[in-house]
C-alpha cells in the first residue's frame, strides 16, 4: 500500500508528543522530516523535546530540523501553564542520542521537496512560522506540497480568547500568508479538537497498554488533564495535534465543511480570528480549505490506544 | 574602500534614472539589484539588460509579487520604461532559485557589516530578508528608505506609494535595530535633478545615498499605520518627542 509522504512541524508540546506517536508507529505514512518551532514553549525546550521523543520511541531515522524561535511579528508567548516548565508536564524522557539536522527547517523543507519526486503533505500542529517563511520565501516548492493538514484556528471557538485559539494567536501573520498561500488546505480546528478528548478512564486505557508510550502519555496528560477539566467545559483533555494526523489515516471518521477561510489581522476584537466563510452564495472558486468540524471520538480514542500497544 | 551596496526596486521610471546615477557613483559597489511588484519577474529581465547597458556587473533577482502580508500591490500609473536601446531577449535564466533574501544575506557574510541596502519600492524585500534570516540584521550597516512622506503624501493625504504598499514591512524594518535613514517624499525637493518627465524621487534618493556627507538628518520616533484605512502607510514622525519614545530613525530633512 502506497505510504503518505509527510513532514510534520511541531512545538513539542504534549499534544505533539502523541501526534507524533500516532504518526511514527502508522505504516500509512512516510515521515521525510520533522520541523520544529517556538510556541508550547521556547525553540530550545520544544527542539529538545521532539529530539527526545523521536529517540525515545524508536525513530532515530526521522530528521529533525530546527525552525524560528519567534513569530513573524507579535512578541513570543509560550503556554507552561498547559504544558508545563518543560513543555511535556510531569513526563521525563532520556536525553536524545541524535542531533538536529544540519539544515534550518525552511531550507530543510525547500530542499526535500526539491528533491521529492512525489508530493509531500506538510502536517504542521504549532504556530506556522516555518510554514509562512517556506511559502514566502521559495514559492517554486508550492507545487511539490500535496496539501497542508494543520492544527489550528476554530470556525466558531477559541481558547485564548472568544475568537483567537492557540496557535493562530502566537503568530497570526503566518496563518495569514499559509491560508493566502493558495495551498489547499485542511483545518483541524478547535470545533474538531475540542470533540477529540480524552477522559480520564481513556488515559487509564492508554496506560494498560504496558508500554513505554502508554507510560508516556498517561505522565504527561496528567496536569494537562486536570487543566482542561478545570478549566474548559470537557470531561477531559483535548488531543488537538492527533487529530491532525488521524485526518491522514482516518478521514472517513472526520466530518468536514468546504469554505474559504482568512486570517484578520486588522480587526480590534477579530484578530487573530480564522474566518470561515460556509455562505452559500459565496464566490465558491476561491475556496480554499476543508475544515472539520466533528469525529467519531470513540474511534479516535480506540487509535490512539492501538498506537501505544504498538510500542511494545 | 567601495560600499557594498544592494539596490531593492520596483523599477518606475525613477527608478532607472537613479540606476544610472548609481552606475556612475564611484564609491558605490552594486552588488545585487533585487526587483519587488507584481511584475517584478518581467523587470528583472528588463533589468539585467539595463545593467549590461549600464556596465553595472551584478546579480538581479526576481523578489516578492506581493507585499509580505496586504493581498496586491496597487498599480501605478507610471510605468518604468526609459528611453535607453534595451532588446528584451526572451530567455528565462531558470532563476526560480535565485532569490533576494538569499543574495543579500550571502553579500552581508561576505561584506563583514559594510553592506548597505536602499530601496526604491515598496521594502517587502528586505522585510522578508530579515524574517528568513534574523542574524543578517547585525551585519547591515544601513537601510536608506525611500518611501514615506513627513508631510504631504501622494496616494493619500499623508501617505506615500512605497509605504502605502507595504507599510508591515516597513514596519518591520523599523523595528529591526539596523540604522535606517528615511528619505520621505519631501526630502526630494532638496535633492532634485532636473529629469524631464518623471518625478525624481528615486533619483534624488540615490543622490543623496551616494553623498551621504551632504545630507542632512534628524533622530526621530517614526512609526508606520499598518491598519487599513485612510491613513494606511502614514510614516508619523515624531518631531516634538510626545510618544517619549528612543528615536529610532534617521529622517533627511532640509538642509538649514
Amino acid at each position: 500500500m502506497k505510504k503518505i509522504p509527510v513532514i510534520m512541524d511541531v512545538d513539542t508540546g504534549i499534544d505533539d508528543a502523541v501526534a507524533l506517536i500516532l504518526a511514527m508507529q502508522s505504516d500509512k505514512l512516510d515521515i521525510k522530516g520533522v520541523t520544529v518551532v517556538a510556541g508550547n514553549q521556547t525553540l530550545d525546550k520544544t527542539l529538545h523535546n521532539t529530539l527526545s521523543v523521536v529517540d525515545y520511541f524508536g525513530r532515530k531515522d526521522i530528521p529533525v530540523a530546527k525552525g524560528c524561535d519567534s513569530p513573524l511579528v507579535r512578541a513570543q508567548y509560550v503556554d507552561p501553564a498547559t504544558h508545563g516548565e518543560s513543555g511535556l508536564g510531569t513526563a521525563k524522557l532520556p536525553q536524545p542520542s541524535i542531533q538536529p539536522h544540519h539544515l534550518d527547517a525552511v531550507t530543510f523543507l525547500k530542499e526535500t521537496l526539491e528533491n521529492s519526486e512525489e508530493k509531500i503533505t506538510l502536517v504542521p500542529v504549532g504556530p506556522l512560522t516555518n510554514i509562512a517563511l517556506l511559502l514566502t520565501c521559495y514559492p517554486h516548492v508550492k507545487e511539490k506540497i500535496e496539501k497542508i493538514v494543520m492544527m489550528g484556528g476554530g470556525a466558531f471557538e477559541g481558547n485564548m480568547n472568544a475568537v483567537e485559539e492557540f496557535n493562530i494567536f502566537v503568530d497570526p501573520e503566518a496563518a495569514k500568508i499559509v491560508f493566502d498561500s493558495g495551498v489547499d488546505i485542511v483545518m483541524c480546528g478547535l470545533d474538531i479538537t475540542m470533540k477529540s478528548y480524552t477522559t480520564w478512564d481513556d488515559i487509564m486505557r492508554l496506560k494498560a497498554t504496558g508500554t513505554k508510550a502508554g507510560d508516556f502519555c498517561a505522565e504527561a496528560f496528567g496536569v494537562y488533564y486536570n487543566r482542561y477539566v478545570s478549566n474548559s467545559r470537557l470531561p477531559g483533555c483535548a488531543v488537538h495535534d492527533a487529530v491532525a494526523v488521524t485526518y491522514l489515516l482516518h478521514p472517513e471518521w472526520i466530518k468536514t465543511e468546504k469554505g474559504r477561510v482568512k486570517v484578520d489581522i486588522e480587526g480590534a476584537n477579530s484578530y487573530g480570528a480564522t474566518v470561515c466563510d460556509f455562505r452559500p452564495c459565496r464566490d465558491k472558486s476561491k475556496d480554499n480549505a476543508l475544515v472539520c468540524l466533528d469525529i467519531d471520538r470513540d474511534k479516535f480514542v480506540d487509535l490512539l490506544v492501538r498506537a501505544c500497544e504498538s510500542y511494545k | 574602500m567601495k560600499r557594498p551596496v544592494i539596490i531593492d526596486m520596483d523599477l518606475t521610471c525613477d527608478d532607472v534614472a537613479a540606476l544610472e546615477i548609481a552606475a556612475k557613483t564611484n564609491e558605490i559597489d552594486i552588488k545585487a539589484v533585487t526587483l519587488v511588484g507584481s511584475d517584478a519577474k518581467q523587470k528583472t529581465q528588463y533589468t539585467k539588460e539595463l545593467c549590461r547597458q549600464l556596465n553595472i556587473d551584478c546579480k538581479a533577482a526576481t523578489g516578492a509579487l506581493k507585499p509580505i502580508f496586504k493581498d496586491e500591490f496597487i498599480q501605478r500609473d507610471l510605468y518604468g520604461r526609459y528611453a535607453v536601446n534595451v532588446n528584451i531577449s526572451g530567455s528565462s535564466d531558470g532563476d526560480s532559485c535565485n532569490y533576494p533574501w538569499d543574495i543579500i544575506a550571502d553579500e552581508a557574510e561576505k561584506a563583514k557589516g559594510n553592506l548597505e541596502i536602499i530601496t526604491l519600492g515598496p521594502v517587502t524585500n528586505v522585510a522578508i530578508t530579515l524574517l528568513r534570516y534574523p542574524k543578517v540584521k547585525t551585519l547591515i550597516k544601513r537601510i536608506f528608505v525611500a518611501a514615506g512622506a513627513g508631510y504631504t503624501g501622494n496616494v493619500a493625504p499623508y501617505s506615500e506609494y512605497n509605504a502605502y504598499c507595504d507599510p508591515d514591512a516597513l514596519q518591520i524594518i523599523f523595528d529591526s535595530g539596523i540604522p535606517v535613514t528615511l528619505f520621505p517624499l519631501e526630502a526630494a525637493d532638496y535633492f532634485s535633478k532636473d529629469i524631464k518627465g518623471c518625478i525624481p524621487y528615486s533619483a534624488a534618493a540615490m543622490t543623496a545615498f551616494g553623498n551621504l556627507q551632504t545630507v542632512c538628518t534628524k533622530d526621530y520616533y517614526v512609526v508606520c499605520e499598518t491598519r487599513k484605512g485612510e491613513n494606511q502607510g502614514w510614516t508619523i514622525v515624531d518631531r516634538l518627542g510626545k510618544y517619549k519614545k528612543k528615536p529610532n530613525i534617521s529622517v533627511v530633512t532640509a538642509t538649514d
